[in-house]
């Protein structure tokens, strides 16, 4: 047989105090008053005392909490186990959960099991995009009856909430088609899927090119011309300098940065899946960016990266190292609630660096105004319409302005951006 | 700050109902309740329902033990199923606020839970009824005051002993 080890943590609760003193007492009175009825009354808290006395907890305890999955999509739900071993049967396993800000227990928060091997189960839901913890779980333990009582605080478990994707889509036109292989058309006339026209037969041409219908009637060799499949370079720049909050949030979790996040994440994930190469920096802070790469692993790198994000103010040497973290020439996906002058004048800084620059205006439509003073009203409609002035100056530069409306957001700006380039240029 | 409060479920409310069944039948047992006691009683019994892990059955139990004994005179010997009620309905009160104590009222209760509950109580008081028949089996109210001294001492120690085992 096992030595009982002893019970450390194990401590009375104020029921067994009251349970000891009520016994004790009508024990005393039966004695002093000579009435066994008042001994009868006394007896069953007695033998609860000696009854429960003979199940005392001894040994080791082991508790170990598990959540799955430990990555979650932004509303996904998920679940939260905390496994109990224990030496000796427990009455009572209450676990309570608590999380952290971008996660919720489920109802109830507090469950309750029993015996020696206790499977406590909670859901949680993902609240918000970003790093969080699942726990601390407080398990009480309970024994004799809920007589004594002895806690254990498990260590919380990280938990990654990944941004929600919306099954963003945009057209196949690229304004800058770079490489030698990929999906999108190029202006290139070359091996290709897509028809560029039809043209006299020349030397060189396969001869699985040749348009026969064509070539029949006019009695000369055709062939059908197709341009080249090229990739692009879609270079992601997040303004993390401000998050404006939308004023219809709930708990807070909609704002201008949620909105860049969750546009990034799903325009790399569109890019990525159709084979092109994505890169993502920070505008505020540009000190470690991502370069342009491709694949599903790069996919689940920006991401990682981007559950990391948190509002920060704009370092000096930002437009600096902006500059140099985007490789030439890469289309420029700027997302940015566009307030202030630094981000305007790094946009067109990009554009004149030879980029193709597309800014998606991350700006909630109704702000929260929980703050409002006097001047509030008018401080705002002064700043919007600095900011009109800065995105019709933009869009006469080139540089287009689209608000984020999830999928096709970006198609009518992506043909623009197509025919502005193909069309032939005139230097002055 | 308004705080919103946790929905209610299914086996902590039994628990507490428990308590409620448990705490009524000691304030009705006594043949005389007196008005005074009554009140403390109910007093007790809805401090133990909202609060049972900071007021404890103690308030409940101490109404309930004054108006036992002052409810006909010092010396009534009232009938055996009305002391077994008494009896089984005070260990109940002092079982269930042990228990409502670590169960919130929005907790999820497991079935395990309740099943121990039950068994050991079932085991408690069948232990207890035996203690009771071999007490009015004897049938002997009186003896000497060295006995009785000593009757006390080795009830004291009965519960102390083992209390004192489990807690080293």
């Amino acid at each position: 047989m096992r030595p009982a080890e002893p019970a450390a943590g194990w401590r009375p609760t104020l029921a067994l105090t009251t349970t000891i003193a009520s016994a004790a007492g009508l024990l005393f009175l039966a004695i002093a008053l000579h009435r066994r009825d008042l001994f009868a009354l006394a007896a069953p808290l007695l033998a609860a005392v000696v009854v429960n006395a003979a199940f005392r907890p001894a040994g080791r305890v082991d508790a170990h909490l598990d959540v799955d999955p430990t990555t979650l999509l932004e509303d996904q739900a998920g679940a939260l186990t905390v496994t109990l071993d224990s030496d000796a049967p427990l009455d009572v396993v209450t676990s309570s959960v608590r999380t952290g800000p971008h996660l919720q227990a489920g109802a109830p928060p507090v469950r309750c099991g029993a015996g020696r091997e206790v499977a406590v189960r909670h859901r949680l839901r993902a609240r918000r995009w970003g790093r969080s913890e699942a726990g601390p779980v407080t398990l009480t333990l309970s024994a004799w009856q809920g007589f004594l009582r002895r806690e254990i605080v498990t260590a919380p478990v990280r938990v990654r909430v990944l941004p929600l994707r919306e099954q963003f889509t945009a057209v196949d036109a690229v304004p800058v088609a770079t490489g030698v292989i990929g999906t999108h058309r190029s202006r290139r006339p070359g091996e290709g899927g897509d028809l560029a026209g039809v043209r006299p037969f020349a030397p060189g041409d396969r001869l699985k090119r040749i348009n026969w219908p064509v070539s029949l009637r006019s009695q000369q060799l055709h062939v059908t011309a197709t341009v080249s499949d090229r990739d692009t370079a879609v270079m992601l720049v997040i303004d993390t300098s401000m998050d404006v909050r939308a004023a219809t949030s709930d708990d807070g979790a909609r704002g201008s940065l949620d909105t860049a996040v969750r546009a990034a994440a799903s325009i790399a994930e569109h890019y990525l899946r159709a084979g092109d190469r994505v890169g993502l920096v920070d505008h505020a802070r540009p000190l470690r960016p991502i370069r342009p790469s491709a694949g599903k692993a790069h996919l689940n790198r920006i991401l990682d990266v981007l559950v990391h994000v948190t509002p920060q103010p704009m370092l000096d040497a930002a437009h600096g190292r902006l500059a140099r973290a985007i490789p030439m020439p890469s289309m420029v996906v700027l997302l940015s609630p566009l307030i202030g002058a630094a981000t305007r004048d790094r946009a067109v800084a990009i554009a004149r660096a030879g980029h193709t620059v597309l800014i998606v205006d991350t700006l909630p439509e109704h702000i929260d105004d929980a703050r409002s003073a006097t001047w509030t009203d008018l401080a705002r409609r002064l700043q919007q319409l600095q900011r009109e002035g800065d995105i019709a100056r933009l869009t006469e530069r080139g540089i287009p302005v689209v608000a984020w409306r999830g999928p096709r957001s970006l198609d009518d700006v992506l043909r623009n951006l197509s025919r502005a380039r193909r069309a032939p240029r005139v230097r002055a | 700050m308004k705080r919103a409060l946790p929905a209610a479920l299914p086996g902590p409310v039994l628990i507490r109902g428990v308590l409620l069944v448990a705490g009524v039948a000691l304030m009705l047992t006594p043949v005389r309740p007196n008005v005074l006691t009554l009140v403390l009683a109910a007093a007790g019994l809805v401090g133990v329902l909202v609060r049972p892990d900071r007021t404890g059955a103690g308030p409940v139990t101490l109404a309930f033990v004054i108006t036992w004994i002052v409810a006909d005179d010092w010396h009534a010997d009232p009938s055996l199923v009305r002391v077994a009620i008494a009896a089984a309905a005070l260990y109940l009160l002092h079982a269930g606020a042990a228990l409502a104590a670590v169960v919130p009222l929005g907790a999820r209760l497991d079935r395990a839970v309740g099943i121990r509950f039950v068994r050991r109580s079932a085991l408690v008081l069948g232990a207890a009824a035996a203690l009771i028949a071999a007490d009015y089996a004897i049938g002997s109210r009186r003896g000497s005051p060295v006995i009785e001294l000593l009757g006390l001492l080795a009830a004291l120690a009965l519960v102390a002993v083992p209390l004192g085992r489990a807690l080293r």
